[in-house]
């Protein structure tokens, strides 16, 4: 399944601002889990991302491509650096 | 930040520089456990002291620190040394696997392995970690109980010795006398271990006994009637001697109580000879038993002199406080005679001392009770 996420995701990376319509409030609840599992090097990270794949491309947009990566890689400090990037990038409110 | 994790979830942290693996053993694990991963040695042991995992499964063969090197790291932490490590290897020899257990692993697990044993063994580990984690709990509980038991034994102790002796020692306001001679005794026990004859037998905790039992020293003045106890005038022959029993009255409530118990009690075996020879005189002509010198236990030669310090300067009803100075110069004339030359010379080094425990101390201080007149 995470192969399947990440092979949806690559193509995104060539029309990052396509990703208009997405819910907020919910992209913004699923990075900060997922930033909490991330931090906590547990590997539940890699079902949300499984789990919110669609949701977290249309929210992260180009950041979410290298993010699904480093989480595929086990990598979870890199994929923490990515999924700040994205949050901030993006004004995904952490407490939001 | 842990509001995501299952609450009470064993915690496994698999170490591993291989995703497919990391992925095969944790999606095995997952469903019982609480995952974590590492992909070096460097991060593994970074995750394993912040946040102490309960099991960790550690690839040997791993660029950069391995993990051979981080396991004897894991080990020589007192933070992470309790944490059971199996390895992992794809080499299968022994002299391999041997290294891995003086390392301190835990188990040993060859790749390519059989899921069902796998978990069977993370299983086994996992059970005695909670078992050992279970009895470090309940030893941690029982030793702070105990001390807590310990703390409560001491003070229902020290306060039923300062009561029974303020009951026989009707004659000073005995609890202040009796935390005096506490102080007192202590003090030249104290100083007179610095004299290489006496520093074996002072050792920290006989002086700790030592001043215990000092509150009990008057116990046997509890047979004597007021009538001659209070007595302002001169006592007749017999009154004195009536007065000297109490050394071997209190001696023989002592011996009872222990008689009674079936059991010798520490605090009473010094007590004993405290409280039967502290008015022995250095010189053979105290009481009862006219002990001379070294025959008179140690302890009771302590107590003689502070005793006789704590008299003179207290106010008693059948006589007016001595001075500080003058109970010195008449403690010193008591030299070879009444008092252990040792012991004397202890306390000339020290009476400054004395002054200030008796101006600390001073009679009335915990005066609930009544002065005696």
């Amino acid at each position: 399944p995470l192969l399947a996420a990440l092979q949806a995701a690559l193509p995104v990376e060539k029309a990052p601002e396509a990703a208009a319509s997405y819910d907020a409030v919910a992209a913004s609840e699923a990075c900060r889990r997922l930033k909490a599992l991330l931090r906590d090097n547990d590997i539940e990270a890699s079902d949300l991302l499984d789990a919110e794949g669609a949701l977290l491309r249309s929210a992260l947009a180009q950041h979410f491509a290298p993010l699904a990566q480093a989480v595929m890689r086990f990598d979870f400090p890199v994929a923490l650096a990515e999924l700040e990037a994205g949050m901030q990038a993006r004004q995904l409110d952490e407490t939001g | 930040m842990k509001a995501d994790l299952k609450p009470g979830r064993q915690v496994v942290l698999i170490v591993d520089d291989s995703p497919d693996t990391l992925a095969l053993i944790g999606g095995l694990l997952q469903p019982e456990y609480q995952i974590k991963v590492a992909t070096s040695g460097e991060q593994a042991l970074l995750l394993a002291v912040t946040d102490p995992p309960d099991l960790i499964l550690l690839d040997v063969t791993m660029p950069g620190m391995g993990g051979h090197q981080t396991c004897r790291r894991l080990k020589a932490n007192v933070r992470t040394a309790a944490i059971p490590v199996i390895f992992l290897t794809a080499r299968c020899d022994a002299q391999h696997e041997l290294l891995g257990f003086e390392l301190g692993a835990a188990d040993y697990i060859v790749k390519p392995f059989s899921p069902v044993l796998l978990l069977a063994r993370v299983r086994a580990q996992l059970a005695l970690k909670a078992m050992s984690d279970l009895l470090r709990d309940q030893n941690a509980h029982l030793e702070h109980e105990v001390a807590h038991r310990l703390i409560e034994i001491e003070a229902e102790r020290d306060a039923t010795v300062l009561a029974l002796a303020s009951l026989a020692d009707r004659d000073v306001e005995a609890c202040d006398h009796g935390r005096r001679a506490q102080h007192d005794v202590r003090a030249l026990a104290e100083r007179l271990r610095l004299n290489p004859r006496f520093a074996s037998r002072l050792s920290d905790d006989y002086i700790a006994r030592l001043s215990k039992a000092v509150p009990l020293h008057d116990l046997g003045k509890a047979g004597i009637p007021d009538a001659i106890l209070l007595k302002p005038g001169r006592l007749t022959e017999e009154e004195f001697a009536s007065v000297r029993a109490h050394t071997t009255r209190g001696y023989e409530a002592l011996e009872q109580a222990e008689r009674a118990l079936d059991l010798p009690v520490e605090l009473f075996r010094l007590a004993k000879e405290v409280v039967l020879s502290h008015h022995e005189k250095w010189d053979g002509s105290g009481y009862p038993q006219g002990l001379v010198a070294e025959a008179i236990p140690l302890g009771a030669r302590l107590m003689a002199l502070a005793d006789v310090y704590d008299a003179l300067t207290s106010r008693r009803i059948y006589k007016e406080r001595t001075p500080h100075e003058a109970a010195v110069d008449i403690i010193v004339g008591g030299r070879g005679t009444h008092f252990d030359p040792d012991v004397l010379d202890a306390f000339v080094d020290i009476q400054d001392e004395f002054l200030d425990i008796a101006l600390r101390f001073p009679d009335g201080a915990t005066a609930t009770g009544v002065r005696v007149r």
